[in-house]
């Protein structure tokens, strides 16, 4: 186990390091420089000039990217080329509002998929086998904003059971907070829903045939014991990579979710700060992601290592 | 076979039952939040004095005007919350705020102001005439960030006493007051305060600033200290929508009461004739244009630009752009400057005379055009019938869209392009065609600045204004530019909302008198609050 985590990890630092490069050198070539944004249609070419050199443009890029590294190293984010402020709060009012609408999208999609996923294994050709794989079909061809567009129209425009759009923060009032969330999670858990139920069923319906199974069965546990006891956890390092997989893909869903609900998110942050060219908070922002999902990535693999010892073997 | 049927039939138990719980529990989850939602709901009963949520587009990435030019952050803060010695009303008439009046010399290069009594700050200290002093020589000090610095012609500011201000300008101005009142270089700051105007303005108007989450809200609480009458709501908060859909479900929905500038007029379909909203469309400052780059090749010629004006009807593109509202443009002014001419006529749509024109110019055959597009609305709805009505004169359009950040530094800074579609939204920029080197590159800037100083140095106000008429005059009849039409500001809100501005003259959008249900004092009124 040791020897797995070190490589991970030593991957782990090469993979922020080559993201690193590749974000900076492309905020660096983006058209259009924060002081000409910031000064607009009253911009002169003096006061570019001046402003440059107050922002640190005027310096050669390997300095740039080396206060800027050295700046993350030490966890300090920065303050905005734009506003004058601080970064971190930005970042982490921001994280407050799309880490839980990725936790709680999971949790949906989780719930709804493993019992779905269990009855299709078992009932594929029945009506209701039917219906569910077909539903889960559109639901996989069927992009979340879509769904998001649906459900404002019916919880909030039609019916006012649910707020249409915005966010109210969890220090104000946590079920409000919940409450705004509710519609945008369900766009993203009930799509996800659809992916997980497809790989999940798979998965299932392929231990249905293992040996093991028909070797439970012939000591007398019925299918759907057999199932639950041997073929669930055989199907759990599948999932758990698939998961892995799926959370990079929220990550990007919860950004155009955000948009159609206008919440103040990490998708928000990161659409303006490339707008104004806040380069060190996109900067910010996707080293963040990055270091994110190797995260994830590298917990999955250690867990379906947990989950299937076979593979330590290999 | 029997075995196999019971076994399906549990099977079908346990999964029943899977499903059901996870239904139950979502189905609990939804009540609870539905009955907690129905007591904050239902803002049509608020009753006057009660906070107002306001839906606009472009959240203001500062809160400092005086560090950056974004109209967004003047929305929010210019006159509401920083105030300046002279304002304009909604209609366009200057108003003394901080100042209770003021004298001009004969020389019409001193003015000097009486700094109203009994002002406090929203912290509680109280302006003196030194704050005032501060303010104006923040702009005109080396190392300003002022972002209008360039039209505030001070020479230098003097406290000659605790309530008077002594101002003198570079040179005499017919504009000067004007600018100090329109534009926020004007605004008046506590010294004490100015780290932190990024954040938290700390000024005399009726509101000061509560609290903003990044690229969603900025709230606005009233100020307890407020010299003037008291603001009619307890609050207003300002939240930001990128997609108008999602803006116009919040105004049906009941989140928001109004809609301040609906950024897409196609929308308005939804709140016409629907009699629980009020729409009110008000002209601005925004001229929008049809830049024409006046070194281009075919474009240095008079007579192609003259036929490029011919070639389009731009009633049909208010039309199509601005659903019907906006008024047809012949020059860069609209109705709220002193000096305005309506020259709408002088290029009346009429594409046979634009196919005359590009022959004698020598190009019987017409030529290619390319046009670079902002990703606003009013220039993406705008092209399609500007490429199909030049092409109709054989001008052969191709465009190209290019987001802001590239349009500023391409077309604006570098003057890479050939035409373009813009909203020039400052009030009163005719200097623009005096000043070398703007990205049209006209080749008269000199010739209009010569007029611009003459008229200004004017002895009386008639004279001034003819001199700028005869600019107006000279760039029409050269054609610089194809000005279009004035952006409008349509504003919808929730039938009750009161105290409206009328006018989109200003670039805040003043909330003086805004309230919910009540009346607006008559002298409101006659200033331009609905």
């Amino acid at each position: 186990m040791t020897p797995l985590l070190i490589r991970r990890l030593a991957r782990t630092l090469l993979t922020l390091f080559v993201a690193s490069v590749v974000v900076f050198l492309l905020m660096s070539v983006l058209p259009g420089s924060p002081a000409s944004v910031i000064l607009g249609t009253q911009a002169t070419p003096h006061a570019l000039a001046a402003l440059n050199v107050r922002l640190g443009f005027d310096r050669p890029l390997i300095t740039q990217y080396l206060s800027w590294i050295g700046g993350l190293i030490s966890f300090h984010l920065g303050n905005s080329y734009i506003t004058n402020s601080a970064l971190a709060p930005q970042i982490s009012h921001a994280l407050a509002v799309t880490g839980p609408l990725i936790a709680l999208s999971l949790l949906i999609a989780v719930t709804l998929s493993s019992p779905l996923s269990f009855y299709l294994a078992l009932r594929r050709s029945t009506l209701g086998g039917t219906l569910i794989s077909s539903l889960s079909q559109i639901g996989l061809a069927v992009p979340s904003f879509a769904l998001g567009l649906l459900l404002i129209d019916l919880f909030a425009l039609r019916v006012h059971l649910l707020p249409a759009s915005g966010f109210t923060p969890w220090s104000t009032s946590w079920t409000e907070a919940l409450r705004s969330l509710a519609l945008p999670a369900i766009s993203l858990g009930l799509i996800e829903t659809a992916t997980l139920t497809k790989y999940l069923t798979s998965a299932l319906t392929e231990s249905l045939d293992a040996e093991y199974l028909v070797y439970a069965r012939s000591r007398g546990l019925s299918t759907q014991q057999a199932l639950l006891h041997h073929g669930w956890r055989n199907a759990l390092p599948s999932l758990t990579t698939v998961l892995g997989l799926e959370i990079g893909g929220l990550l990007v869903g919860a950004v155009v979710v955000e948009s159609v609900f206008t919440l103040p998110g990490i998708g928000s942050l990161l659409l303006n700060a490339v707008q104004n060219r806040d380069l060190l908070l996109v900067q910010d922002l996707v080293m963040i992601a990055v270091l994110f999902v190797t995260v994830v990535n590298g917990v999955i693999d250690l867990t379906a290592h947990l989950l299937d010892p076979r593979l330590e073997r290999r | 076979m029997v075995r196999e049927g019971s076994l399906r039939r549990s099977t079908h138990r346990v999964v029943s039952l899977l499903l059901l719980s996870s239904v139950v529990s979502l189905t609990t989850l939804t009540l609870s939040w539905s009955a907690a939602s129905a007591s904050e709901r239902a803002p049509h009963t608020q009753s006057s004095g009660g906070p107002i949520t306001i839906g606009s587009s472009v959240f203001p990435v500062t809160l400092d005007p005086t560090a950056n030019p974004s109209a967004a952050i003047d929305e929010v803060i210019d006159y509401n919350v920083l105030q300046h010695l002279v304002e304009l009303a909604p209609n366009g008439s200057l108003q003394p705020t901080l100042a209770t009046s003021w004298t001009l010399s004969k020389n019409r290069r001193i003015y000097t102001f009486k700094i109203r009594h009994g002002v406090h700050f929203s912290n509680g200290d109280p302006l003196t005439a030194a704050d005032v002093t501060f303010s104006m020589d923040r702009v005109i000090k080396s190392g300003s960030t002022y972002p209008y610095a360039k039209i505030f012609d001070v020479k230098s500011v003097k406290t000659l006493s605790s309530d008077t201000v002594q101002v003198t300008l570079d040179s005499p101005s017919w504009e000067w007051l004007f600018n100090l009142a329109s534009y926020s270089n004007g605004v008046v700051l506590d010294p004490r305060t100015v780290s932190t105007l990024g954040t938290d303005p700390v000024g005399t108007g009726p509101y000061a600033v509560s609290g903003e989450v990044q690229n969603y809200s900025v709230s606005l609480n009233v100020n307890p200290r407020y010299w003037g009458p008291k603001p009619r709501t307890s609050g207003v908060t300002f939240r930001y929508f990128s997609s108008p859909n999602a803006e116009n479900a919040a105004l049906e929905s009941g989140q928001l009461n109004l809609i301040d500038n609906l950024g897409n007029p196609s929308s308005l379909a939804s709140f016409e004739h629907n009699r629980s909203y009020q729409i009110i469309s008000g002209l601005t400052n925004g001229k929008v244009q049809l830049t024409l780059n006046n070194s281009y090749g075919p474009l240095r010629k008079t007579l192609v630009r003259q036929a490029i004006s011919y070639a389009i009807d731009r009633q049909a593109i208010i039309d199509v752009a601005s659903g019907g509202r906006g008024l047809p443009l012949g020059s860069d002014s609209v109705p709220a400057d002193p000096y305005y001419l309506n020259l709408a006529h002088v290029y009346t749509y009429n594409p046979t005379k634009a196919k005359l024109l590009l022959r004698k110019a020598g190009y019987p055959h017409g030529f290619a055009l390319s046009l670079t597009l902002p990703p606003y609305p009013y220039a993406q709805l705008a092209a399609p019938l500007i490429v199909s009505e030049l092409s109709a004169v054989g001008i052969h359009v191709s465009v190209q869209n290019i987001p802001f950040p590239l349009w500023l530094s391409r077309v604006f800074e570098a003057g890479n392009f050939q035409t373009t579609i813009i909203d020039h939204a400052e009030a009163r920029d005719i200097s623009n065609y005096g000043t070398n080197g703007y990205y049209w590159h006209y080749a008269g800037t000199a010739t209009v600045a010569a007029l611009l100083r003459s008229a200004n140095a004017a002895p009386t106000q008639a004279q001034w204004i003819a001199g700028y008429r005869k600019v107006l005059r000279l760039i029409t009849k050269q054609a610089v530019n194809d000005w279009l039409y004035v952006l409008p500001e349509i504003t919808i809100a929730q039938a009750s909302v009161t105290g409206l501005p009328r006018f989109g003259y200003t670039e805040s959008f003043n909330l003086a008198y805004l309230g919910i249900g009540g009346s607006v004092p008559a002298a409101a009124k006659k200033l331009g609050f609905a």
